[in-house]
Formats: structure tokens, C-alpha cells, sequence
């Protein structure tokens, strides 16, 4: 099975487990408060049914349930049904209507609070008279709420206290906290879709000893500034964090908000996030697309601003080595400095993956692989051109030199594309990895855009796409995607299309890594495959404002079209 | 000979009879023994299939083996992608997928067998296509006759390579490929002499690699008479191969090799004894085939003193684990965890093979012996499919000495070993560790399967075939 297996692990119970305990001083607000309504549904959606049904088919799957870890939340699933006289779906619908659970000190477990509340009070009494069989101390507990009192007094079980208040059931390891939380109403969900929300002080978690090194802003590290340094500094801000999960219709919907301080210990990011009145990068999204992403980064201002965002030493240390990567780039044909390259470059950065196609090779390959390009925006087409023609040039002679490979340029349009192919001689299927000829790096200039890619066509396609945005009037650069600064989409059902498309290059790895047959091979790669279109898509946008990141990811068939 | 080794005062006439089936010559032991020595082990499941089938006729049926030709295609497409990985452990991973694998274990127990008689490396050959060339040569003629592919071998490219018969012209005779035929291949020390040795080298001239494919350069070949086993001629390469197998010896040097290998490699048979194996060998135009089933299905075979008396080499070691524990598991990492405790398939040390006997065990293979185990028995990873855990009663209503006693059974077919009550007091300790919380019985018995596993597979017997 290539898909691994994390089992649904209810969180309800996993909540329970809690391990050490130590007295707590009364807190007046909670640093973390996640509830929970229904979560029973999520088991019942379409989308979970549809995996759980695919993967009851896979050998793999059916094998693991047999494994001492399974065989663990077999058990406890098997105590629900026994103890409710329901399957454990509805058993757990029955018993977590609503639950929530509060922390009080980040340090100190037993400042938790977990409250569960069932469907009614006979479903507590059931559970507990359950409960008290397998651990004995929650006797006394089950007597006092079977005898018919509303409230029970609260029970030791080790370090955790249990009580009973009508359909609720309570958890800590603290009593004042119990008394307190006891008496207060578990609040309803703001909608219907919602089945879990949290919100996390930031702040407070913040300010423990350990967190400091983790929420630290890379200012010796350029290389982190410039992948997530962005991020970074608005965590680093961070007031607080919330997160919350839907069940929709037709999906599944997570969306997270970061909060952050409009001043903080460390610089806002210019350049990071696009400003909300800036051009947008809209995703590209050709036919047959796995994979997309787009996002904007104005690295020319992020080296504009690297006095404030780098120690000096490392600012220092970045302009010598600016100098010295232009001298050794001189003997490419490039005689600029790198940052003056990196300030030809635009602010639109896109990634797409998309099932291939034959490879153009006289070896034959069974199996297909997908391709993948990256085209980023360009500032000066023209500049850039002349600048790195003569630097494609002798990479051209480099690769057809040392690598052995045919660069040739062919029109596209009115761009040009410069593709490199190795040669494919006969036996040479015998010397090197045949993987090989699924590549055939290419890349051009045009459109407003450097593209570069695995195949000539993966190139072609992503300059049609640009085309084709424009003509419809939609701009690449335009301001579609408002607020958005980052937008990723996955289609599971085309992932499900190119697996079958590497078929054969999976079944030999399976055989030789796993040891199965293809038989085999062939049953685990279908129930991935009925999963991954189960799944539909998914897609992910990040947007920001001065005080806000939201982050949605939609799962489900949510996306029927582009 | 040492009196003491010699095989307990056989007598030939009756030491290759078939087993006769009774309650004390066939059990659960014996049918395990069988199914280790001849198929790398057994399953379970495949211990229960084949426990009522009376020896002689499971026997025939391990020798004659099984066609599947949905197997036969998906080999051909997978050789096809080991062999564009383009390295060595690709290969082993190939050939360990097709012991696991194959419908005709046999067949690829034998193929190992002459991977280590014709000993040939990739590392002097370097060219992975030839080296699986040669392996399926081997695997053609596993079960055949000793002749053909005794014929076939000497024009291998991959040996004509490894023994630099490629380099052999007249003139400038080449001793090597004529030197391991008589003392190797064919007939062993002490029944040539070394004027037989340069005599045949000569015959072997003439013959060179070319495209992958062998060449004869008449230009090249010495067509002098030569005097070789005290035949006179001008012999060729395929003349000396057929004076090697007219030798008396011949028979039983190969009958001589292949008892130990498949019956004990502690004790030394007298010539007596195996005379009769010798003779019908020889008359069967060494057919392979007559000789491991006559092997096989006699009660020398089954004897107590055959049992367990062979160490196993690391392939055996990790084929077995993984049938007794109802694999499969990843050829990838088993070749090299072969390769660890010092069997590197395609890859032998010399011209010699592998030492073999108590030369696999030492304290570092012993310890990657048990990594091994402890890879293939913690249920992820590697022994993602080869969890003791699913062998257990799912209702977990073992108990420690029971545990102990299956998987004594499963692994050694002694539920009664005199470890049975150390392991189960072990057991016991980890019962107490592993207990807790909502754990069902089921699930901690599992866990302990892990742990009954390894103390088995830690067990001296269980290093011995």
C-alpha cells in the first residue's frame, strides 16, 4: 500500500490522555480553547466514507488492522459499541455532541479542562457503569449519577479528576479549574457546517522559554528571510491564532487566522506578502494539472531592505559574495551582479505540475510521468533577454559538451523554446537511469515571463496558458485575486490519472522495495486511485492585511472546474 | 574419513530408498525440513497445505515445480526495470523477488546453488546485463542436465569475461577457465594435472565477448592437437567439456557438493554410500532433476543427523524469516542486509564461492542477524508485511507460554525447546511493561509477538537449516 494509514483516532479520546500532575494557580483566561460540535458527522461525510470504503479494499490496509496499534483502537471502539449498544459511528454521535477543551498554562497539563457533553443523561450513565468495569475507581462516580443525582462529587482516577454534571462529563487535573469551567455553558456553533474551532494565545505560548528559539526571526539566515521570513516575522507578532474546521456539502473546509500586533519585536516583511493594492499573481492552471502554485515575492525589495531585516556582518558578508558570484558567473557570458538579476525579476512566481505525455524519445518507456515547468514574471522582458541570451547560450554548449545532450531551439508562436535531450543510442537503456528520457529541460523568454521546464511541452503549455489568460482578459498580473498573496490547487483526480500513467514504474518499484506482487501491486495502486478521486481537489489560498493572514484549504469536489 | 562423521554405518542399498511415511519418520519437523532445504522455508499456511501430501509425492512435486506464466510476464518486465536502475543491488532485489516469488522455489534454491559453483562477479564483469545472463543460464539448467549447462557456462559471456577466456588466444594461452573447470566445475582436486590444465587451455582459445553476445575467432584458436585426461585431439572447448564429463569423478565430485549442500556439511559420506547416487547420476546423463529428487525423498535426507545440521547461509536465512513470518518483504533492503552478513548475490568473493558452513556466523554477521530480525518482526518499515502480530489468535487468549510455544513451532517446530519457559518468563516481563490503559488482550499479545519472534529467531537452532 503506498498511501499510509493514519488511523481516526476520535479526538475526544485522545484528549484523555494527559500525564503528569501538578497543583495550578487560577488563571483568568485560557490560552487555548478548542470545541468541538458533532464530530461524528466527519465520519459520515461522503468524503471520508468514500476512503474508508476504498481503503477496506486494499490487502495492505485489511493486514494492518491486525497489528497491536489497531488492534488498540479496535478495542476501544469495541468497548463504545459494547458499552452504548450502537455501532461505534453512532456511539460516538451519541456521546460527544458538543466538547471542549480549555488550557490554562501551557506548562502545566493538568491546567487542561476537557468537558464532553453527550446526548442525554442515559448515555452518560451508560458509559460510566461501561467505564467503571474496566477501571474500578470510577465506581463510586457511577453509582452517584445511576442513583440520579444531577452533579456527582469529583472522582481521583491517578492524577485526573472526573465529574459528572447532567449530559456532561468533565476532566481535569485541577478542582478549582473543574468548579469553575463546571459552571459554565459549552457555547453553540456558530453555524452549521462548523465541527471544530480553536483559538490559541499566541502570546502565551510565546513568551514559554522553549518556544523563543522555534518563534526566533532568522536574522543571520538569509536563506530563511527569503523562503519564510514573511511568515516568520508575522508569527513572531502573532497575538492569536484561530482555527476552524467545516463539513461542507460537497467537502471539507479548514481555514486558520493569524492575528498579528501591527508593530512588534521584529520588522514587518516588505515585499513578503503582496500589499493589498499591488498586482496579484493569478494561478496557472492548464488542462491535466496536478499541481499549482502561484505566489508573489518582490525579492528586489527584499534585498533593498536587507539592512534591516540581516545583521550587519551578514549584509556585509551577502555584498562581497554578490561581487564574487559575478565574477564566476563571467565565465557564463553574465556580468551582473546576482542581486541586479534577482531586480530583473518580476513578482509572479508559478509552479505547475501536469500529467505528460510520450516522452520524445526513441527509447520506449511504459510507463508516463508528469511534467513540470515554473514561469516567473519579468520586470524588463527585453533587459532580461539580452542579458541572458548569451548565458543560454553557453549552457547550451555546456550540456551538449559535457552532458552529452542535443540542444536545438524550435518557434513557438512567435517565442522560441531551447530544448535539451540526451541522446538516446541504442544501449544506453544499459548505462544510466532510463528515468531519463521523461526529461528534456527547456526554457525561454516571453510572454513577459522566464519559463522553464521538464519537457519542451510543459513549456509550451504554461506559455499557452499566459496566452490564454490574456486573450481572455484575464491579466496574469491583474488584480483577480484580490488580497491573495499565495494560491494552491492539487487535483487528486488527475494525480489519480498519472498514477495509472506510471503504472508500470510504480508496480517494478513496489516489487523491488516492498517485496509484493504486481498482482498486488495493482489492487493497492487501484485503492489509491479510488481515493485520490474520492478526494476531488484541493485548494489552498493565503491572504493578508495588516494585521491579518487567513489561510483556507478546501478538500472535497469543491473544484469542478477550473 | 573420521569414523565418527562417517554417516551412521549406512548401508548404500538402502540410504536413497524413499522415506517410508509413519508417525515417527514424518512429521511436523520433517515436512519443515524439507520445505527449508528445498524452498527456502514455508508459510503456515503452506505447512498446513502440503501435511497430509505423503513425502515421496510432495517431493516430485517440489522437484517438477509449478508454470504460471502471469509470473513468467511480470518477471520479464520487472527484469526489464531492474536492469535499467543500472545497479548491482537492483539485481539481488530481482532474484530475491523471484526466490520469494516463484511458483518453482526449487528451481531458484538450485540457481543459488550454481551461482556459488560457477562463482562469477560483477565486480570484474561490470556489465549487469551479462551478470543476468548468466543467472538465467543458471536458472535454465538448474533442474537440468549438468552437461548442457556445463557447456552452456563456458561459452557465458559474463564467465568468459570473469576468467579472462576473452584474452585467451593460441599462443598466449590463458590457464584460468581450464583450471576451475577441472578443480570447480568439474571434477576437483587431484584427478588432473597441471599438463592437463595447459593442454586445455589451448582448446579453450579462440573465444572472445563481442556485443554482448559470445564469438568464435578461428583465427584465434589454437587447432593443435592436444592431450587432456590422457584423450588426444584437436580439441576444442566443447571437447574438453565432454572429456569432463566422461570422468568417473565428475559424478562424484557434483554428487559429493550437492549432499552437503542439501543433506550435511558435518558429515562426510563414504564413497560407498554415495556410489549409488554417483552411478545414477551418470547414467541419467546428469540429470539434476533425478538426483535432487532421489536426494531429497530418501530417509538419509529426513535423518536426525541431516536436520539442523547446516548453517544457513544469510539468504536462507532472510528467505526463511520472511516465509515463516507470511511476507513478503522488500528485496531491496534483504539483499543488503544479505550483503551484511556477507552473501552479496552476483558478487561472490572468488572464483571459489562463498566459505559457506560455520564461516557465515561470526560476532558481526550475528549481529546484523539480528537487526535483521528485529527489521522484519516490529511491523513497519521493512516488516510491514512480515508482523508476527497478525499471527496470533486475534481473541489474544495466548498467554506467555503459549506464545512462546507458537512461535517455537512456527519457527523451529519445537514447541517444547528447552527455551520455552526462559522465553515465556521473558514474555512475562514485557507483558507487564506493555499493559496499560484501554490495551486489549488481543493487542498486547501482538505486541509480544514482536518479542517472541526475535527470542526465537535469537535461538542458536534457528541459525541452522
Amino acid at each position: 500500500m503506498f498511501v499510509p494509514f493514519r488511523p481516526l483516532f476520535p479526538a475526544t479520546f485522545a484528549l484523555l490522555v494527559v500525564s503528569t500532575t501538578t497543583a495550578v494557580s487560577a488563571e483568568p483566561e485560557p490560552w487555548l480553547v478548542v470545541d468541538v460540535h458533532r464530530p461524528a458527522r466527519l465520519l459520515r461525510h461522503e468524503l471520508v466514507t468514500s476512503v474508508r470504503s476504498a481503503l477496506a479494499e486494499s490487502p495492505d490496509f485489511r493486514d494492518r488492522q491486525r497489528t497491536p496499534e489497531l488492534e488498540r483502537v479496535r478495542g476501544l471502539l469495541e468497548f463504545v459499541e459494547n458499552a452504548l449498544g450502537v455501532e461505534w459511528e453512532s456511539g460516538l454521535d451519541r456521546l460527544v455532541r458538543r466538547a471542549r477543551l480549555q488550557g490554562f498554562d501551557p506548562d502545566r497539563p493538568m491546567a487542561n479542562v476537557l468537558v464532553v457533553e453527550s446526548d442525554s443523561r442515559e448515555t452518560q450513565v451508560e458509559l460510566l457503569n461501561a467505564l467503571a468495569k474496566r477501571i474500578p475507581p470510577l465506581g463510586p462516580l457511577a453509582e452517584q449519577v445511576g442513583s440520579g443525582a444531577a452533579a456527582s462529587r469529583p472522582v481521583r482516577i491517578g492524577p485526573l479528576l472526573v465529574a459528572v454534571d447532567g449530559a456532561r462529563i468533565l476532566v481535569s487535573g485541577d478542582e478549582s479549574l473543574l468548579k469553575r469551567v463546571g459552571s459554565e455553558t459549552l457555547p453553540a456553533a456558530n453555524d452549521a457546517d462548523l465541527v471544530l474551532s480553536a483559538r490559541l494565545n499566541v502570546d502565551r505560548l510565546r513568551d514559554r522559554i522553549e518556544a523563543e528559539e522555534a518563534f526566533a526571526f532568522p536574522h543571520r539566515d538569509p536563506g530563511a528571510v527569503a523562503t519564510v521570513g514573511g511568515w516568520l516575522a508575522r508569527i513572531r507578532n502573532g497575538r492569536e491564532l484561530h482555527v476552524e474546521l467545516r463539513s461542507r456539502e460537497r467537502g471539507l473546509e479548514v481555514s486558520a487566522s493569524l492575528i498579528s500586533e501591527r508593530t512588534g519585536d521584529v520588522p514587518r516583511i516588505g515585499g513578503f506578502f503582496a500589499p493589498a493594492d499591488s498586482a496579484q499573481p493569478t494561478p496557472l492552471r492548464p488542462t491535466g494539472t496536478i499541481f499549482a502554485a502561484s505566489w508573489y515575492r518582490d525579492y528586489a525589495r527584499l534585498w533593498a531592505d536587507r539592512d534591516e531585516l540581516l545583521e550587519a556582518e551578514v549584509v556585509e558578508r551577502m555584498e562581497e559574495r554578490d561581487g564574487e558570484v559575478r565574477d564566476e558567473l563571467k565565465v557564463l557570458g553574465l556580468n551582473r551582479l546576482p542581486s541586479e538579476v534577482v531586480g530583473m525579476l518580476g513578482t509572479d512566481y508559478h509552479v505547475v505540475v501536469m500529467r505528460g505525455e510520450s516522452p520524445d524519445y526513441d527509447v520506449h518507456r511504459d510507463e508516463r510521468l508528469p511534467m513540470a515547468a515554473v514561469a516567473i514574471s519579468l520586470r524588463d522582458e527585453q533587459a532580461f533577454r539580452e542579458t541572458f541570451e548569451p548565458v543560454f547560450k553557453v549552457v547550451g554548449l555546456i550540456l551538449a559538451g559535457e552532458q552529452k545532450m542535443l540542444v536545438k531551439q524550435a518557434p513557438h508562436g512567435d517565442a522560441v523554446i531551447t530544448t535539451a535531450r540526451y541522446r538516446d543510442d541504442r544501449g544506453s537503456r544499459e548505462s544510466g537511469n532510463a528515468l531519463r528520457y521523461h526529461f528534456a529541460p527547456s526554457w525561454t523568454v516571453a510572454r513577459g515571463h522566464v519559463v522553464v521546464g521538464s519537457t519542451r511541452r510543459s513549456v509550451a503549455t504554461v506559455l499557452e496558458e499566459i496566452e490564454r489568460k490574456r486573450s481572455t482578459n484575464v491579466e496574469v498580473h491583474g488584480n483577480r485575486e484580490a488580497a491573495a498573496s499565495e494560491n494552491g490547487f492539487v487535483s487528486f483526480r488527475e494525480a489519480a490519472v498519472a498514477l495509472q500513467e506510471a503504472r508500470p514504474l510504480l508496480v517494478g518499484r513496489a516489487q523491488l522495495e516492498e517485496g509484493i506482487s504486481s498482482r498486488r501491486a495493482d489492487t493497492e495502486l487501484r485503492v489509491a486511485r479510488t481515493i485520490l478521486e474520492a478526494l476531488g481537489s484541493a485548494t489552498i489560498r493565503t491572504s493578508t492585511d495588516d494585521t491579518t493572514i487567513n489561510v483556507t484549504l478546501v478538500v472535497g469536489h469543491t473544484d469542478a472546474t477550473k | 574419513m573420521n569414523d565418527e562423521k562417517t554417516l551412521f554405518g549406512l548401508d548404500p542399498e538402502t540410504a536413497w530408498q524413499p522415506l517410508f511415511p509413519t508417525p515417527s519418520t514424518w512429521n511436523a519437523a520433517k515436512l519443515a525440513h524439507l520445505h527449508r532445504r528445498a524452498e527456502f522455508g514455508a508459510s503456515r499456511a503452506r505447512l498446513e497445505e502440503t501435511s497430509f501430501v505423503p513425502p515421496a509425492e510432495l517431493v516430485a512435486s517440489i522437484v517438477e515445480g509449478r508454470e504460471d506464466r502471469r509470473y513468467e510476464e511480470d518477471v520479464d518486465r520487472l527484469r526489464e526495470t531492474a536492469l535499467a536502475r543500472s545497479d548491482i543491488r537492483s539485481l539481488q532485489a530481482l532474484w530475491i523477488y523471484r526466490m520469494m516469488h516463484s511458483p518453482h522455489p526449487l528451481r531458484e534454491r538450485m540457481t543459488l546453488f550454481w551461482h556459488d559453483h560457477f562463482a562469477t562477479s560483477h565486480a570484474k564483469v561490470g556489465n549487469y546485463r551479462l551478470m543476468q545472463r548468466q543467472n538465467e543460464l543458471l536458472r535454465r539448467h538448474a533442474l537440468g542436465h549438468f552437461g548442457e549447462m556445463l557447456q552452456e557456462i563456458t561459452r557465458d559471456p559474463a564467465m568468459l569475461i570473469w576468467l579472462d577466456s576473452h584474452t585467451n588466444r593460441v599462443g598466449h594461452a590463458n590457464e584460468n577457465y581450464a583450471r576451475e573447470i577441472f578443480e570447480l566445475f568439474g571434477l576437483g582436486v587431484g584427478h588432473y594435472t597441471e599438463a592437463d590444465i595447459l593442454e586445455a587451455a589451448r582448446a579453450f582459445t579462440g573465444w572472445d565477448v563481442h556485443d554482448g553476445e559470445p564469438r568464435f575467432q578461428p583465427q584465434f584458436f589454437d587447432a593443435g592437437e592436444k592431450t587432456i585426461l590422457g584423450r588426444t585431439g584437436p580439441w576444442g572447448a566443447g571437447d574438453v567439456v565432454r572429456i569432463v564429463l566422461e570422468q568417473p569423478a565428475c559424478g562424484r565430485f557434483l554428487v559429493r557438493k550437492l549432499f552437503a549442500e542439501f543433506v550435511s556439511e558435518t558429515i562426510e559420506p563414504g564413497e560407498d554410500v554415495l556410489e549409488p547416487l554417483v552411478e545414477g547420476f551418470r547414467v541419467r546423463n546428469y540429470d539434476i532433476a533425478w538426483l535432487m529428487q532421489t536426494m531429497l525423498g530418501s530417509w538419509t535426507f529426513f535423518s536426525d543427523e541431516a536436520m539442523r545440521h547446516r548453517v544457513k547461509s544469510p539468504v536462507e536465512f532472510v528467505l526463511g524469516a520472511v516465509r515463516e513470518l507470511d511476507g513478503p518483504a522488500g528485496p531491496l533492503r534483504l539483499a543488503e542486509l544479505c550483503e551484511r552478513m556477507g552473501q552479496s548475490l552476483f558478487r561472490p568473493p572468488s572464483v571459489k564461492g562463498w566459505d559457506g558452513g560455520g564461516n557465515w556466523l561470526n560476532s558481526r554477521t550475528m549481529l546484523v542477524r539480528q537487526q535483521t530480525m528485529i527489521e522484519l518482526t516490529r511491523g513497519r518499515g521493512l516488516g510491514q508485511r512480515t508482523d508476527p502480530a497478525r499471527l496470533v489468535s486475534s481473541r489474544g487468549e495466548s498467554g506467555d507460554v503459549g506464545l512462546a510455544e507458537t512461535f517455537l513451532d512456527l519457527m523451529l517446530q519445537r514447541p517444547d525447546h528447552p527455551a520455552r519457559d526462559r522465553i515465556a518468563a521473558l514474555l512475562g516481563e514485557e507483558r507487564r511493561r506493555v499493559q496499560r490503559g484501554f490495551a486489549s488482550a488481543s493487542s498486547v499479545d501482538g505486541e509480544l509477538a514482536r518479542t517472541a519472534a526475535q527470542l526465537v529467531a535469537a535461538l542458536p537452532d534457528y541459525q541452522l537449516a
